[in-house]
């Protein structure tokens, strides 16, 4: 889910700073509807002396369209230094990987058969003689859900935030966690009995890696064409320049007789052509897209959900496999492969 | 077409004798001799030429002779339908020649040949047309066309003379000193032409030797890999027919290649799940703020009085983003390097990033950065050209958060003491090829100087080595190229040190920190500019007088001390080539004050002074009116009553107009025409680029200051050629200079910007002004010989930087563009 960029809003960034500058240890107070005095010492003094010393200010929070000069020492304004600084002091580092649990519905109990039958169907229509093997088991569904920052470098500079969530089970995205987290509320019932995954760095990142790179898709369809017009506009200008000298050179030959002529022109273009092929790569390659990710907040999701052995008919084979109901997402997630019995 | 006038330079009409050399035994592509009737259209203002098959009414060919310039003919030919041009001068050689031509091509028949005029019947709108008698079989019908066409074009060319030279020679009559000096101009002009003729003949042997050489290379690469190759040397004797092309030039569009470059993920393990999400969405928002706080725009425009050019912006967000606001500026000379320089340090100083700012240049620049900065960008700075800066270095250094510096100052060990104390937020280096050699002092002294971000702006980073490109980018990006042996293994080729050896890897490396604009890709062309010298000529007694006057003055100058004597000096010869009041005026207090007198007594100066004037009120009636420079506040204050009292609605700006009333000045000078006049510091922020016309009205001996006063006209915006009328009086020092600037410099031609790089460190500052005094005073009277030296230096300077520029362009076309 891409988190839309928040328009400079004097009121808000005064209580981002607020609870940013008391999270790293500061004391604030609000002097004036947008006014901060801050006395701060330590990590929040960092933002203005490297050795943490203590320090006193009042921070103003102006609107963006004020045309005066800007007072960075004290002055909240887009685009201003200290608010860089307050957001990468709030950052962690390495960054740590958190565990949240989700909350059990008190009032959730195994789903029926029918309906989870029915689930099934819509899911994997390609599969018939749906049955359960073996009552269903209650167990553990996990999600990792990541915030990433992401630069895309291709003619301009983009700079995006998303909140990334996909399955551990299946490797599916899960839209669902990354816009509903918000509205989840603590549980601590089965801290005790959760056996949360060992974690596993290089299966992490690629999960994430493929989760951005289908969140991104639309966006980077948008900046493509635009790359493509470009590079079409530098590949025609570099054609047509090629073509009017093989012409040129072309006719040059076809004027002279002579056979030491004919051979220099031909060597000519072969030179041209590969000029023009060195040309078209290097455009080619100055319209590469760069996506950077930048991440700011990994978090394993731990929620209940019902594992069954289930047996059915794929492509006329009958065989078994386990999967795991997510009743949150009213969806079946495949914990192992289909096996032929 | 006006009756061809009888000038008395007009050529004699030749005998019409019987010869058409050439034309009647020769056989052609219309299968024999044609009829040829000649028009002469004094109504339209051509000759024209009809050629049609003998006997029959068909035209074969028509021909038209138009006069199109002060020494032009065009030659035009209309064959079926289509048509061709060609250009002559209207010298009678060039016109035998060009008719010669024709001739050629359409072989005539002399004895159905015939001529005859078409006119206004006098009084009337009616058309006459009159048929020159027929010609006798002993006049020669080629040579009286060619005078005719020479009269007539002789008769035309005035209304392409700019309007000077036309007053000029309307108004006086030529004197014997005038045709001395016409023929000795034409006599130098001569001289150049062949010089640069004979310069130009051995430039083109050295390239078409290189360019044989380098072929003969590729070839015997190429056979060398064809006789390897069957396939090749089957290919090399491959001959495309016109019109087709390789598959690959009309290939469809590649897939775009792209990166999805995911970091490592390195995390640590948390023991418990966590109680809330608090923490969580903080760090969400931190990020969001993080994102939103993301500027895709300058904050600090609204704070730039700048016209906002789509590259410059573009470069300033370049410099401020990817490359982390250090870079090699290398835009093509014009383009406003000082102006995206400044839009970086005014963004970084509104988002609160920087806080002092060091601006390094050569002394010539340094005033005019402090101009810039203050006009444009509304950033006071103190400079080293104040008295401040030599006094206390320490206080000037610490105190001021914005200085403009000349390299020179800093290259100072008591002074760079000091700078190099100071943690600079920003440092900009203006004429960054200075730092080109990592031994010299200049780039030691940068390099000692703590900075965080760093900007070097050059239009020309390479001279003589692309090792000189190494010593500038590990200035900015110690490390982004390999160590200085290996960058030379890898890239030099010490026999071609201007070419680099891998060059897809160094424009790779390079395009990290270096941004070139260049005016194909910014889209900026300006109309050409015409330079004209208006001589005025002083009557005997004038001319008698400055005769007597240099003599006497260059003795009492000797009495001074060598300071004492270059001030005197300058300032007498300037104002004197300005006005009798400015030269008055500044004798008051020129310490022979007996001798001073004296002159002011005798000097009967009022002829030259009128004459130069009343070349003035018609060169204000054009469109636009016209702006005049002057250096002295006297020159203007007595210009601005003589043409107040011609009624021609005169415009003042100088120092101390006061800076609101300037624009509303300017803006009524645009509305209602007339005449400017400008002083040097009535110029500052100044933008003309709606008037066409400035005169020059005397001659500051720095070029770089002629220059700026171009510039103010000479800008983007500007939609018609700029005409510069440069007024000297002749004979005078200012005349020898006004030549050497134009003829060895070609400071009217150079773009504006170029003439401090031709310059170079050879005349860094004051320095040309006190070249020329010293010349002059060591003269002895022959001014011309010591100012033709200095113009050997000039010229030099000029082919140099042309041949240093030309290998910028070569290296660097095309490939670091902001856009």
């Amino acid at each position: 889910m891409k988190l839309e960029r928040i328009p400079h809003n004097p009121g808000q960034l005064l209580e981002f700073y607020e609870e940013g500058l008391t999270k790293l240890g500061a004391l604030c107070e609000r002097t004036w509807h947008d006014r901060l005095e801050v006395v701060a010492e330590g990590p929040a003094a960092r933002l203005w002396h490297p050795d943490g010393a203590i320090h006193e200010i009042e921070l103003q929070f102006a609107p963006a369209e004020a045309a005066s000069a800007r007072n960075a020492i004290r002055e909240i304004f887009p685009g201003c230094p200290l608010t860089f600084h307050l957001t990468e002091a709030l950052r962690i580092s390495p960054l740590p990987l958190e565990r949240f649990i989700l909350p059990e519905d008190p009032l959730a109990r195994p789903p029926d058969a029918t309906v989870m039958e029915k689930l099934w169907r819509a899911q994997f229509p390609d599969t018939h003689r749906w049955r359960l093997a073996a009552p269903l088991q209650p167990d553990i569904h996990f999600a990792l859900l990541a915030l990433a920052r992401c630069e895309i470098q291709a003619m301009d500079q983009h700079w995006s935030l998303h909140r990334i969530a996909a399955s551990l089970t299946d490797g599916e995205p899960d839209p669902d966690l990354s816009r509903n987290i918000s509205f989840h509320q603590i549980t601590g019932d089965l801290a005790a009995e959760i056996a949360w995954p060992p974690p596993d760095p290089a299966r992490l990142r690629e999960l994430l890696s493929q989760t951005l790179e289908r969140e991104l898709a639309g966006e980077l369809d948008r900046i493509r064409s635009r790359q493509e017009n470009s590079l079409r506009r530098e590949l025609a200008r570099i054609d047509d320049y090629f073509e009017s000298y093989e012409r040129e050179l072309t006719v040059r030959a076809t004027r002279s007789s002579s056979e030491n002529s004919r051979l220099k022109t031909a060597d000519r273009l072969a030179a041209a052509k590969a000029e023009h092929a060195r040309r078209r790569a290097d455009q080619l390659a100055r319209h590469e897209i760069r996506v950077h990710p930048h991440l700011d907040a990994l978090l394993l999701v731990a929620e209940k959900g019902w594992r069954a052995q289930l047996r059915l008919e794929r492509s006329r084979h009958p065989g078994e496999v386990e999967a795991l109901f997510v009743p949150r997402l009213r969806q079946w997630k495949l914990a192992g492969r289909f096996c032929q019995t | 077409m006006p009756t061809p006038k009888k000038s008395s330079k007009a050529r004699p009409r030749p005998p019409r004798q019987s010869f058409l050399p050439g034309l009647v035994d020769s056989k052609n592509q219309f299968g024999g001799l044609l009829d040829l009737r000649v028009t002469f259209d004094e109504v339209k203002g051509f000759t024209e030429l009809v050629w049609r098959e003998q006997g029959s009414k068909k035209i074969v060919a028509v021909g038209r002779v138009r006069c199109t310039g002060a020494d032009q003919l065009t030659w035009e030919t209309e064959v079926d339908g289509r048509r061709e041009s060609a250009f002559s001068s209207q010298r009678p050689d060039s016109i035998h020649a060009a008719f010669g031509v024709w001739l050629k091509q359409f072989p005539s028949d002399r004895s159905t040949f015939s001529a005859g005029w078409l006119r206004l019947q006098s009084g009337t709108d009616k058309l006459l047309r009159r048929d020159e008698p027929r010609f006798g079989a002993d006049e020669n019908i080629c040579a009286w066309i060619e005078t005719t066409i020479w009269e007539m074009a002789e008769t035309l060319r005035f209304q392409f003379l700019p309007p000077p030279r036309r007053t000029d020679e309307i108004d006086y009559q030529p004197s014997p000193y005038i045709e001395r000096y016409r023929r000795k101009m034409e006599r130098q002009e001569q001289k150049r032409a062949e010089d640069e003729a004979r310069r130009q003949k051995i430039l083109d042997e050295i390239a078409e030797k290189r360019r044989k050489r380098e072929q003969r290379q590729a070839e015997a690469q190429q056979i060398a890999q064809a006789n390897k190759s069957p396939a090749n040397k089957a290919n090399s004797k491959l001959q495309l027919p016109k019109g087709q092309l390789s598959p690959l030039e009309r290939a469809p569009l590649p897939p775009l290649p792209m990166r999805f470059e995911m970091p490592p993920l390195e995390f640590q393990e948390t023991t418990f799940p966590l109680d809330d999400l608090c923490g969580f969405f903080l760090r969400e928002r931190a990020a969001l703020w993080w994102v939103s706080n993301q500027s895709d725009d300058l904050l600090c425009l609204p704070h730039c009085r700048i016209e906002q050019l789509e590259y410059q912006l573009r470069t300033a967000l370049r410099v401020l983003g990817p490359l982390r606001g250090r870079a090699l500026l290398s835009d093509e000379v014009g383009l406003g390097k000082t102006i995206e320089a400044g839009l970086v340090i005014k963004e970084l100083l509104t988002r609160g990033m920087v806080h002092r700012f060091l601006v390094l240049t050569v002394p010539s620049l340094v005033d005019q950065w402090e101009e810039e900065l203050a006009d444009k960008f509304n950033l006071t700075t103190a400079t080293t050209n104040h008295v401040g800066a030599r006094n206390d270095p320490q206080k000037f250094w610490s105190e001021n958060a914005g200085i403009v510096a000349s390299l020179h100052t800093l290259k100072q060990a008591a002074q760079l003491e000091v700078a190099r104390q100071i943690k600079w937020d920003i440092l900009i280096v203006d004429e960054a090829h200075y730092l080109r050699n990592r031994e010299s002092q200049a780039w030691q002294a940068v390099n000692a100087l703590p900075r965080q971000f760093l900007l070097l702006l050059t239009a020309t980073p390479v001279q003589n080595s692309i090792e000189e490109l190494y010593n500038l980018v590990t200035l900015l990006q110690p490390g982004q190229l390999p160590s200085p042996k290996e960058f030379r293994a890898r890239f030099l080729d010490p026999k071609r040190p201007r070419q680099p050896r891998e060059p897809e890897d160094l424009r790779r490396l390079l395009g990290q920190v270096m941004i070139r604009n260049t005016r194909a890709n910014a889209g900026l062309k300006l109309p050409p500019r015409r330079a004209e010298t208006v001589l005025f000529e002083p009557d005997e007694a004038e001319r008698g007088f400055w005769e007597k006057w240099e003599r006497e003055f260059r003795d009492r100058l000797s009495n001074l001390n060598a300071s004492q004597a270059s001030l005197w000096g300058r300032l007498l010869l300037q104002t004197a080539g300005s006005s009798p009041a400015a030269w008055k005026l500044a004798l008051e207090k020129f310490p022979d004050a007996g001798a001073a007198r004296a002159w002011r007594e005798q000097a009967p100066l009022e002829t030259s002074w009128k004459r130069k004037c009343e070349l003035i009120p018609p060169l204000t009636r054009i469109e636009g009116g016209a702006v005049i420079f002057t250096q002295f506040l006297e020159t203007q204050a007595a210009l601005a009553d003589y043409l107040r009292g011609m009624r021609v609605e005169t415009f003042v700006v100088n120092g101390s107009t006061p800076a609101p009333q300037r624009q509303p000045i300017t803006e009524e000078f645009r509305k209602r025409g007339g005449a400017l006049i400008l002083t040097h510091s009535g110029t500052e922020g100044r933008n003309l680029q709606f008037s066409r016309n400035l005169i020059n009205f005397d001659l500051p001996w720095n070029p770089m200051e002629i220059e700026q006063r171009i510039g103010r006209l000479h800008r983007l915006g500007q939609q018609h050629p700029v005409h510069i009328y440069n007024f000297v009086q002749a004979g005078t020092l200012q005349e020898h200079l006004l030549q050497i600037l134009q003829e060895k410099l070609n400071l009217f031609e150079l773009v504006v910007g170029e003439t401090g790089l031709v310059l170079g460190e050879r005349f860094s500052s004051d320095e040309f002004a006190e070249e020329v005094f010293h010349r002059w005073h060591a003269s002895e009277g022959r001014v011309a010989e010591a100012m033709a030296g200095l113009g050997d230096e000039l010229a030099a300077a000029r082919d140099a930087y042309g041949e240093v520029k030309q290998l910028d362009e070569t290296l660097f076309a095309k490939d670091y563009e902001a856009l």
